[in-house]
């Protein structure tokens, strides 16, 4: 009765839905099925990934059917902040957004912070009180102030520290990869020795919160819908639920073949095959 | 046998031996003197890299009161200077991420350097689809740089990736200890990122490396290792830097190593252990 469908490659290309998709989308919604977003894109706050369902899909959904590693990282600190209390920030604007959205307060967040040339800068640097996470995500303008006040904050304050996913490399076109978010963040975890809690599939975070936040009890009713093995279908299989992979986006029927541990329970041409 | 006996060539590794922060260590400036007194050879190694080789003269200068010549002082960013000094072709030139005392170090080399300084170019992946790396970059130089954000580490990537320029560093310490009293995230975490989605390690020009002492070696004509001793404070750095050239170490304990750390740290062996520089004149 609950269908989980990710969202690039899945229910829109770029900015034109998958053929098909809005048809599917409305008819499950029709059946009252519950149709729910979730994506590991991080730039978008609920209102604005709202507006894109509505202009690409020309569908209207609420708040609560739509979550991104991003939302559920906002979503994730709310819950535990007592008021006052804030987090230290690495990221996008839009996930500075999305976590003005969600109201919770934070610090760090911004173009290149050019407080400190060395690590002799930081000889007297006193972090603020109540910052009681770290959260990182994609941010161009990480540096090294950034990475050694986040260090202070978690190593000598305690602040918990989540991130929104640890993706390496990030794949821009056919012909040019990049280094990913896992990279920008790669010399903190290093430095630290420890590695950040994980929210963006295919760590479950984001599918114990969905869980709670619509009561989902029988999982043998949730269908999880991706294109990619490695984030939604392992997620899916981390959840305990089963999975539809469609070949409308990143993976093709020889990447399947090549995969002999993540295991959809079904293959799809595309989202317009779920009848 | 006395230290000044055996050995003729001493290497000295700077912070911790010579100078603690702004402070001389009591007895360093007179061994030193003494040493050259003797006609030893003085060489400090360093794997800083905010210095030129004019401010190490003028440090010397200042702090110890004695001249030194150019090939007295190796420094992992001087180092990396002269190592790419050497392979570049004219109209060649390099990636340089690092301070800015390193980019007056490659000036100082007549090294040309792209991307050095703060990036504000791009606030996401998409912005490098249509990047176009310059031609003739040779190489990578990889050092502690405040301002190393994904800019520059996507432009150091496609480089080394699509371009296919060598990569070097001038170490990968991954913690730098603050005067004792706060841990920080070092050189090495800097450079983590690219080295993890490379995929690959650059070649290290620092200590524990041994190719600042094979500069040393050739420069100074050194043919008998068994008559060189290297004096530091780090065990991974300096100590494991002695056993890699295949030289005597000595280990003060006037820098960041304790006896408590001597004593847990079992692999790092010096060959022997002193208070500080003041007792190689014993």
């Amino acid at each position: 009765s609950s269908g989980i469908n990710a969202e690039y490659g899945v229910v829109w290309h770029g900015l034109d839905q998958v053929p098909g998709a809005s048809d599917v989308i409305n008819h499950l919604i029709s059946l009252n099925k519950k149709v729910i977003f979730v994506t590991n894109n991080n730039s978008k706050t609920r209102k604005s990934f709202r507006e894109s369902v509505q202009n690409i899909l020309g569908i209207s959904v609420s708040n609560d059917k739509l979550y991104s590693s991003g939302i559920t990282a906002g979503l994730y600190v709310k819950q535990k902040l007592k008021p006052g209390e804030k987090i230290f920030l690495i990221g996008t604007k839009g996930l500075s957004e999305t976590m003005d959205e969600s109201g919770v307060e934070y610090i760090g967040h911004g173009t290149c912070d050019m407080d400190a040339s060395y690590f002799t800068d930081f000889l007297d640097y006193v972090p603020e009180r109540n910052v009681k996470f770290v959260v990182g995500a994609f941010d161009c303008y990480f540096n090294y102030a950034k990475m050694a006040k986040a260090f202070i904050y978690i190593k000598e304050c305690g602040a918990e520290y989540i991130a929104t996913n640890l993706d390496l490399r990030c794949n821009i076109s056919k012909t040019r990869i990049l280094p990913g978010t896992g990279s920008v963040l790669a010399g903190l975890n290093q430095s630290l020795g420890i590695q950040p809690l994980v929210i963006g599939k295919p760590s479950t975070i984001m599918f114990d919160i969905i869980s709670a936040d619509h009561n989902l009890q029988e999982k043998s009713k949730i269908l999880m819908v991706g294109d990619n093995l490695l984030t939604d279908i392992q997620f899916g299989m981390n959840a305990g639920i089963d999975t539809a992979l469609v070949l409308s986006g990143v993976t093709n029927k020889s990447m399947l073949n090549e995969e002999s541990c993540i295991k959809p329970t079904y293959v799809l041409d595309s989202i317009a095959d779920i009848k | 046998m006395s230290f000044t006996e055996r050995y003729s060539t001493f290497l000295f590794d700077c912070d911790g031996v010579v100078w603690r922060g702004n402070k001389l260590v009591p007895g360093a400036a007179d061994v030193v003197k003494h040493l050259l007194s003797l006609n030893k050879n003085v060489i400090f190694v360093t794997n800083n890299t905010s210095k030129t080789r004019a401010a190490y003269r003028e440090t010397f200068k200042a702090v110890l009161d004695i001249t030194v010549s150019d090939n007295q002082v190796y420094s992992a960013g001087i180092s990396a200077a002269l190592y790419v000094k050497q392979k570049l072709k004219p109209g060649e030139k390099i990636f340089l991420i690092g301070s800015k005392g390193l980019s007056e170090t490659m000036d100082e080399s007549g090294v040309e350097y792209i991307g050095h300084g703060c990036d504000m170019d791009a606030s996401y992946f998409t912005d490098f689809l249509d990047y176009i790396p310059e031609s003739n970059v040779k190489f990578v130089v990889g050092a502690f740089d405040g301002y190393f954000n994904y800019a520059k580490m996507a432009k150091a990537f496609i480089y080394i990736k699509e371009c296919g320029a060598e990569y070097i560093a001038t170490n990968l310490d991954m913690n730098h200890s603050l005067n004792d009293s706060r841990l920080l995230p070092g050189t090495g975490a800097v450079l983590e990122g690219l080295n993890q989605s490379l995929g690959m390690q650059p070649k290290v020009l620092g200590k524990p490396s041994p190719i600042m002492f094979d500069m040393i070696s050739k420069d100074h004509n050194l043919e008998d290792k068994s008559k060189v001793l290297m004096v530091g404070d780090t065990l991974q750095s300096d100590i494991q830097f002695g056993i890699n050239s295949g030289v005597d170490t000595a280990l003060v304990l006037s820098g960041i190593t304790s006896r408590d750390v001597l004593d847990q740290e079992a692999s790092i062996k010096p060959t022997f252990i002193v208070n500080s520089i003041a007792d190689l004149l014993k």
